[in-house]
């Protein structure tokens, strides 16, 4: 069973994702905000997170190193949807090898899409991708 | 003048000539007169020699002192050389004496022997020669006496007598002497002449025919070289004809010239000329303000030499030579200034010369600052993704819920409904920040007119605030209005209330519970303030200087969960600046701001109180 945390300040968006994935064979939580979210983070491993950059006073390398810190056994996957143009996160990315990041607007299918890619990849399973 | 003393040295030649040929032919005569003058007294002493000899003793020596023969002699005597003629004894002892005045008898030994006692005999007294002839006095056959008659030798000095003679001779001689000059002179005067002028001639005065009359071969000499000074002074006129109309000539070329060289030089780029070995040959003045080099360094040289830029030398190096690397024109940029802070743009254009396009006939570089223009295009490249930015979010909700629509949430009504009330929300967003957009565009390209409108100023404020006050916020917020009533404003309606929307909806965004939004206006003798006042979360000083900026948002959590786009404020400033007024803002974190348009009484918001 994989775990997956859904961080978004918008509730409609933060469900909508929710019932995709578990429709797609997921366990999802969702966090409103970046302090909520690392305080799941430290309660129980995830294999995935799902959220934007707009983290109070957190930008990407930051958020990364402290979700980090306060992952439960292996760091999770971590996917980042953002406005932000590719080329400002090609800066540090690199150093992160579990992070993966796409751009607004994405929908829904290809979101459980790439979770499915990276989690299954991971156990050399393929995933149904929905 | 050389010809003066030739002159002076004939004329003294001449003279000396002259002199000379009179000394030697008055010695001549002098000499041929002394001669014969010798000869004569030779002739005339022998034979008054031998006459008084042959007289009786008793005639020669009378008793009585009447004289006797002697004196008759001497006072008859006209040869001015004669001297004595006296008889001595036989011991020497004078016996009659008749002497010329002035004359010393010298003494003489008689001659013994009678072979002698009759001769001559030169003896000298006194320094005067004289020359003597003596002879016997015989009595009865016997010697009793002897007679001697003394003649002066005669020098080659005439005597006085003949002194006036030969000046006489003499004066005319001399007198001849400068008149044979004058001649000479008179005949060499337009030889003179000519020289002088040519002497004038070369001082650089005008050149004139010789004004000397002139006879024979001098005069056929002085008619050719008037003739030959004509033919000089018509080819010089000739010449400088020529030369005044080549003058005139490099005049216009040269005023043609400067006057497209002023051209150039008021051009705003840095402009150089190459000719086709890539050497400089005319850089303008604004080579200095750009590349920092003085262009009269430059001309004459290659670029290799003066040019701190190595891209531009590699650049200018492809249209060097007969056959160039290059002949269309190439364009390189780089950077100047201590920190790279200036961009420079070179474009090197190709001459061709009239022969054909085979012929490169040299380069032609403009410079050109392009800071400001990288900077503008860069500044547009900007908002470009800024405003790509905006839109990505609310895309991502819109898209996300037709997703939903679709699928299996789009089955239940409340979730269709909800999803219609977030759709239209998002496209509601998305219009108004086009609409801003646009406004905001249209403003900056000056496109946009400003209206004026005469509108009463209490109530249009009231509209606006009841109007505009939408959108989300916090809870029991109160709006109030505080304006002074009866004012009258001339203002663009529908702008004012765009700005002044924008800054309700930013205090009602941004404030708290229980808050409070006030919309206030105030006279001043000059201005008259319009303004929103709130008591809200407040603005940092960092941010208080950016908030203006176009898409600036502060990093404050608060504020960043609000969300917005950060334009209303750049908006509302230009909306103001149209007014001709000021965007004041007062502010403090955690106590609210206020911010405050200033509107001039005198310009775009003129305002007249009281009536109306």
């Amino acid at each position: 069973m994989k775990w997956v945390l859904v961080v978004d300040d918008e509730p409609f968006a933060t469900r909508l994702l929710k019932s995709r994935l578990e429709e797609a064979g997921y366990r999802v939580e969702v966090a409103a905000d970046g302090a909520e979210a690392l305080e799941r983070l430290s309660r129980r491993h995830f294999d995935a997170l799902v959220t934007d950059l707009m983290m109070p006073r957190m930008g990407g390398r930051e958020l990364c190193e402290e979700v980090r810190k306060h992952s439960v056994n292996d760091e999770p996957f971590i996917l980042v949807v953002t406005s932000r143009p590719e080329s400002e996160l090609r800066e540090w990315t690199g150093e992160f090898p579990n992070l993966s990041f796409m751009e607004k607007p994405v929908s829904l299918r290809r979101l459980v899409a790439a979770i499915d890619q990276h989690l299954h990849a991971a156990d050399g399973v393929e995933g149904d991708g929905a | 003048m050389s010809s003066g003393r030739s002159q002076e040295r004939s004329g003294l030649v001449l003279i000396a000539c002259t002199l000379i040929a009179i000394a030697v032919t008055s010695g001549l005569v002098l000499k041929t007169q002394r001669d014969e003058r010798r000869e004569r007294n030779r002739a005339q002493g022998a034979a008054l020699a031998r006459l008084l000899s042959s007289l009786p003793y008793e005639q020669l020596v009378p008793s009585d002192s009447a004289g006797g023969t002697l004196r008759v002699v001497r006072t008859s005597q006209t040869n001015p050389d004669f001297a004595y003629a006296v008889v001595v004894g036989l011991h020497g002892e004078p016996l009659m004496r008749e002497v010329a005045p002035g004359v010393v008898v010298p003494p003489a030994p008689l001659p013994a022997e009678p072979s002698a006692w009759v001769g001559e005999r030169e003896i000298g007294a006194d320094g005067r020669p004289l020359r003597e002839f003596f002879a016997p006095v015989l009595q009865g056959g016997e010697r009793v006496a002897h007679l001697r008659v003394g003649f002066l030798e005669p020098g080659l000095l005439p005597p006085a007598a003949n002194a006036s003679l030969l000046g006489a001779l003499a004066l005319p001689i001399f007198l001849l002497v400068p008149v044979a000059y004058g001649m000479l002179r008179r005949e060499v005067r337009p030889v003179a002449a000519a020289v002088r002028q040519l002497d004038s001639l070369l001082a650089g005065g005008s050149l004139q025919p010789v004004q000397v009359a002139a006879q024979g071969e001098l005069g056929d000499f002085v008619r050719s070289f008037n003739r030959f000074v004509e033919l000089v002074e018509h080819r010089m006129q000739e010449a400088e004809g020529e030369a005044s109309g080549v003058r005139a000539s490099v005049q216009v070329l040269s005023y043609q010239k400067s006057r497209i060289e002023s051209v150039i030089e008021t051009l705003p780029d840095a402009t150089l000329v190459l000719d086709e070995t890539g050497t400089v040959t005319y850089a303008n003045s604004r080579l200095d303000a750009l590349l920092g080099v003085d262009p009269a360094e430059v001309v004459g040289r290659k670029p290799a030499e003066w040019c701190p830029v190595p891209e531009l030398v590699s650049l200018l190096a492809n249209y060097e030579g007969p056959s160039p690397r290059l002949r269309r024109s190439d364009v390189v940029e780089f950077s100047l200034g201590a920190d790279g802070g200036r961009r420079l743009a070179a474009t090197a254009y190709p001459l061709t010369a009239q022969a054909g396009p085979a012929a490169a006939a040299g380069t032609v570089v403009l410079l050109r600052d392009v800071t400001a223009t990288n900077l503008a295009r860069q500044a547009q490249g900007d908002f470009v993704s800024h405003v790509a930015h905006e839109l990505k979010g609310p895309l991502h909700v819109i898209g996300m819920y037709s997703e939903a629509l679709t699928g299996r949430e789009g089955d239940s009504e409340q979730f269709r409904i909800e999803a219609c009330n977030a759709l239209r929300d998002e496209v509601e967003r998305v219009s108004g920040l086009i609409g801003t957009l646009l406004t905001i565009a249209k403003i900056e390209s000056g496109s946009v007119v400003v209206g004026r409108q005469r509108v009463r100023l209490h109530d249009f404020l009231s509209d606006v605030l009841e109007t505009g006050a939408r959108g989300s916020g916090p809870r029991d917020l109160r709006l109030r209005l505080e304006a002074p009533q009866g004012t009258t404003v001339q203002i663009d309606k529908e702008l004012m209330r765009v700005a002044l929307n924008n800054l309700i909806r930013n205090a009602i965004k941004y404030n708290r519970d229980g808050g409070e939004v006030v919309l206030f206006a105030e006279e001043t003798p000059e201005q008259l303030v319009i303004g929103v006042r709130d008591t809200g979360l407040g603005i940092g000083e960092k941010d208080r200087e950016r908030v203006f900026e176009k898409f600036y948002r502060s990093e404050d959590p608060e504020i960043q969960r609000r969300g917005g786009h950060g334009l209303g404020l750049a908006l509302v400033r230009e909306i103001a600046a149209l007014h001709g007024a000021e965007v004041e803002l007062a502010s403090a974190p955690g106590e609210g701001s206020v911010f405050s348009i200033r509107l001039p009484r005198s310009e775009a918001g003129t305002l007249e109180g009281g009536e109306q």
